[in-house]
């Protein structure tokens, strides 16, 4: 039994911890520019195909996952300028920004089944895809190991961005209130910039987490997305950490649902939590804390 | 999401009724000359064109309108749809009365759902409706004792209206519905009730100062919203008498508010125009068939970009440079 | 408001009366397709339609049908099948004289609704829905897939045969295709007295299957039927399945001769068995995909769909030449009167015998074809009966 739950938190965490950082993609964009970007899951998934296609083209593997990260942010960051930043300045309304970046979502989507096929293929992690095994009911992939310390260490790079840099006070300060944000000084486009780049990184990096224990192919943006805002929703818009307690809650009830009862219930669980935090916590499970 | 103002004037009053008669009776012309003389092929595109056109006016209806950004709009489609399919084959009801039921089904689940949406604005109902449709969708995926699952539901029986309605007749029954539909939506925004609903879009406080019950009002104008999708669902049911659960996937939704876009969110006459141009358009750009879903997505950045204001504000502009 | 009310007046009219129905030709022999280009389905849609382009190319080469130029026309039903059915009566309209469906079965089971209502002849190579044949049987609808029920049915003998009464656990993904084909297997091999000890489903797009494959391992399975749509759940579940320790053997269909399957799982394949349609040690086999690989590079290798939707094309329009005409009940009629037609699907020497109660190709289990997978390798047929 002992095994069990330690093997479900296991598990839990490590979905957690990714549907964590895409929440966080989703918080850093939404906080400070109140725009809620569909297409995060996309970089994640760019990140991914272009991985492994440098792979096939024989590039040493550090350099890969370099040089994909950048590729997906790099595009994160073009939307920004090429689609979000006109649309501002014309005063578009918050439902036009977001459907223009609804289509983003479909045109990275499907041009990439255009150019990368519509096969999915395999993407080998920083360490392997060796499972660890203790007994015979505990298993634990290396690649979760990875997911454990990238999470962790992105979401304190990340608190200590947002807390102790120019750019990152920046970025509170406009979700607090962009107008005030304004009257100091601060430039709301350039902020609006960082936090698509930020985002992006962020999905990028969850590209090399979720890759390797799935595949890299053109459709893996679709359901993580989801599953990031859901648990950006189920933990509160309170604070940076309430990604990561939203992530890690969806993660474990999941896994646990799986685990001990059919499994059956567990693809509509996500939605029915998110529905009952609506219901009896709409700010959030994590509370805000009054400073 | 505050595209459209409230015009209040007697005048103006009485040239939108002139207005929609003149659309009503146009687009009743037009719609039966189809219904009589189209192959087959083009009474589908009719009866599929009505459908479209119930679900984006009732879209834009709540979130134009109304102001409120609900994404549940599939999930009320599918739920009458599939009701209406249920009762008749299953439960023998004729189908004609299993529009009524459908739309009472639909109204109660529209109310339980929007008594807690009413609360939320902007993203947090947004999520919470969309996480509702998802869920519904999944639901009827895995039940296949009730809905047929993931096969779904073929063979469901025809229409009966003194004998069997198929094809051209129901390209007419089509048109007459939606011809009353919009007479009935028209009216509706005419009305005071119409009004409310805009002024509570435009400002909740001054509205609740005026004793209007800004609550209430806003689950009248999510839960009008819901039926009327129920009704395209009836009306899709018994034309294509076969569904499935792709029916209630949210990305329909999308493609209806891209449609309300196009057309101008708030913005009926746009949207009326919207729809029938985007979903008759592709059938004659043979080049961009082969990628639809890719054609959706850039079309959709080309229009936010392009045409925010979309085919409602064009008509605007040359409306105000003609009186001008 | 006038002027909109002018420019709604012209669009509707425009829409109603510029037809997009083709002038009839006399010339070609059209056969209509719908498929999925872009969604789930399109992996196999695409190599369906690449298959039947290249036959196109030689035969219109040798002279076409009885000196008719063969057209294939291509709808996109988005893998909707509300779309297809719109599709459907698109095609009926450009006048084809018969519909071939290449997505999933959903969009198949869409079409041969409306199809049926219009009264053209249409059918599928690798459609396995039961439904699209069981009763009430469709007059215009031919199909030589592999019929489900034959595939679980056959399953069920190799079962008995090799385990004599295994405890049997399922694993399946989320996906329509997945929920409909477990939902037969589950109820044909009850019905064929097995136990089923466990039901276990992955939502796709999971990065963990651990919970899944221990439950399997805990309910004591004997043998472990693995079906669905999403490729990388499945591999996913079947290298778990491994790790944990599971010694039962894994048993599946054909949609898992995906290439990428193999890829994504690596050794943990090995010895992976499932059933097809396609004996690839067949010469009439070996030649298509000769044929094909020439046509579209390594990519055709291996790949049982390609066959048979060549095959049922082949079939298709042979039926238009023997029938001597495009009209569409002539082409319905000579496809029912189908006798003794060689087809290089199933076992050696099998052949098509269509009849007024009978329009699949498969006519029982014994045809169904059983491979292993070896070293990385999509093996051929296993001799087991």
């Amino acid at each position: 039994m002992t095994a069990s739950i330690i093997q479900v938190l296991l598990s839990g965490a490590q979905a957690g911890i990714i549907y964590g950082l895409l929440a966080l993609s989703y918080y850093v964009i939404l906080s400070a520019s109140n725009i809620l970007n569909f297409a995060q899951g996309e970089w994640m998934m760019i990140a991914a195909v272009s991985g492994a296609v440098l792979i096939a083209s024989g590039l040493p593997y550090p350099l890969t996952i370099l040089l994909s990260v950048v590729i997906a942010t790099t595009l994160a960051v073009t939307a920004e300028r090429l689609i979000v930043r006109p649309l501002e300045q014309r005063g578009a309304s918050l439902t036009v920004v977001i459907l223009a970046l609804f289509g983003v979502m479909i045109v990275v989507r499907y041009s990439t089944a255009l150019f990368f096929g519509r096969q999915e293929e395999p993407l080998e992690g920083p360490f392997g895809n060796e499972v660890l095994a203790v007994g015979d009911s505990i298993f634990l992939p290396v690649q979760s190991l990875v997911v454990y310390a990238i999470g962790a260490a992105t979401f304190v790079g990340v608190n200590l961005f947002l807390r102790h840099t120019w750019l990152g006070r920046g970025l509170r300060v406009a979700a607090i209130d962009s107008y005030g944000a304004q009257v100091i000084g601060i430039d709301l486009n350039r902020v609006r910039l960082v936090a698509f780049g930020l985002g992006g990184l962020i999905s990028a990096i969850v590209g090399w987490l979720y890759g390797p224990l799935y595949a890299a192919g053109y459709l893996i943006g679709a359901t993580p997305g989801i599953k990031g805002f859901i648990a950006l929703f189920i933990g509160g818009m309170a604070s940076p950490w309430g990604a990561l307690v939203g992530g890690l809650f969806l993660g474990i009830t999941e896994v646990t649902a799986s685990r001990f009862l059919p499994s059956i219930y567990a693809e509509g669980l996500a939605f029915f939590i998110l529905i009952l935090v609506f219901l009896f916590r709409p700010t959030g499970l994590l509370r805000r804390r009054t400073s | 999401m505050t595209t459209a103002t409230v015009i209040t004037k007697k005048e103006r009053d009485w040239h939108r009724v002139g207005t929609t008669l003149l659309w009503a009776l146009t687009m009743l012309v037009i719609g039966l000359a189809a219904a009589l003389f189209g192959n087959s092929y083009q009474v589908t595109l009719l009866v599929n064109l009505a459908v479209t056109l119930i679900l984006t006016l009732s879209l834009n209806f709540v979130v134009g309108y109304s102001g409120q950004f609900s994404l549940a709009h599939a999930a009320f489609f599918g739920v009458g749809a599939y009701t209406s399919a249920v009762l008749s084959k299953t439960l023998g009801v004729p189908p004609i009365l299993a529009l009524p039921i459908a739309l009472i089904v639909v109204a109660t689940l529209s109310t339980i759902v929007g008594i807690p949406a009413a609360r939320f604005h902007g993203y947090y109902l947004a999520v919470a409706t969309l996480a509702f449709s998802i869920l519904i969708e999944i639901i009827v995926r895995q039940s296949p004792s009730v809905t047929g699952g993931a096969y779904g539901l073929q063979q469901i029986p025809y229409l009966d209206l003194f004998g069997r309605i198929e094809g051209h007749a129901y390209g007419i029954v089509a048109v007459v519905v939606f011809v009353v539909f919009f007479l009935a939506h028209n009216n509706l925004l005419r009305s005071r009730l119409g009004r409310a609903i805009t002024a509570v879009r435009d400002n909740p406080a001054a509205s609740a100062a005026a004793g209007i019950n800004v609550m209430h009002t806003r689950l009248f104008g999510f839960v009008i919203s819901a039926t009327a999708a129920a009704l395209a669902g009836w009306l899709h049911a018994f034309y294509h008498r076969a569904l499935n659960p792709m029916l209630f996937s949210a990305e329909w939704t999308f493609i209806w508010l891209f449609m309300v876009l196009v057309g101008g969110i708030g913005h009926w006459q746009g949207v009326v125009l919207g729809t029938v141009l985007l979903a008759i358009l592709p059938e004659f750009l043979g080049f961009a068939t082969d990628q639809t879903i890719l054609m959706v997505g850039v079309l959709m950045i080309a229009a936010a970009l392009f045409a925010p204001r979309g085919l409602g504000g064009f008509l605007d502009r040359i409306a105000a440079k003609m009186r001008s | 408001m006038r002027f909109a009310k002018l420019v709604g007046l012209a669009a509707l009219s425009a829409a109603t009366l510029a037809s997009p129905v083709a002038a009839q030709s006399d010339k070609p022999v059209l056969i209509g397709v719908h498929l999925d280009r872009a969604k789930q389905a399109s992996y196999y849609s695409t190599l369906q339609q690449q298959a039947m382009d290249i036959l196109v190319k030689q035969v219109n080469a040798a002279g076409g049908v009885d000196g008719r130029q063969v057209k294939i026309i291509y709808e996109d039903d988005e893998n909707n099948p509300v779309v297809t059915a719109t599709k459907v009566d698109k095609l009926a309209a450009e006048g084809v004289s018969y519909i071939i469906s290449i997505g999933s079965s959903a969009t198949g089971l869409a079409a041969q609704a409306r199809a049926n209502e219009l009264k053209i002849p249409h059918g599928t190579p690798a459609n396995i829905a039961e439904n699209l044949t069981a009763s009430p049987p469709k007059k215009y609808y031919f199909r030589t897939a592999l019929r489900d029920s034959f595939a679980s049915a056959a399953a069920a003998q190799f079962l008995k045969k090799k385990y004599g009464n295994p405890k049997l656990a399922f694993v399946r993904d989320a996906t329509e295709t997945g929920l409909i084909l477990s939902d037969q297997w589950i109820k044909d091999l009850k019905a064929a007295g097995f136990e089923v000890v466990a039901v276990e489903q992955i939502t796709p797009g999971s990065s963990d299957v651990t919970a899944q494959a221990l439950r399997v391992r805990d309910a004591k399975a004997d043998v472990v039927i693995v079906l669905g749509g999403s490729i990388p759940d499945l591999a996913n579940y079947t290298k778990m399945h491994r790790t944990v320790g599971n010694k039962a053997p894994l048993l599946g269909n054909y949609l898992f001769t995906s290439a990428s399957f193999i890829k994504l799982t690596g050794p943990a394949a090995s010895g992976f068995i499932f059933t097809d349609a396609v004996d690839p040690s067949r010469p009439e086999v070996v030649e298509i995909e000769k044929q094909t690989v020439a046509g579209i590079g390594e990519g055709a290798r291996n790949q049982p769909v390609m066959i048979m939707a060549w095959e049922y094309l082949r079939l298709v329009l042979d039926a238009i030449k023997r029938a001597k005409s495009t009209d569409r009940e002539a082409v319905r009629t000579a496809m029912e009167q189908t006798k003794d037609f060689p087809i290089g699907l199933g076992p050696a020497g099998t052949k098509v015998n269509y009849s007024e109660s009978s329009h699949d190709l498969f006519t029982g289990p014994d045809q169904v074809v059983f491979r292993e997978i070896q070293n990385g390798q999509y093996g051929a047929a296993i001799q087991w009966r």
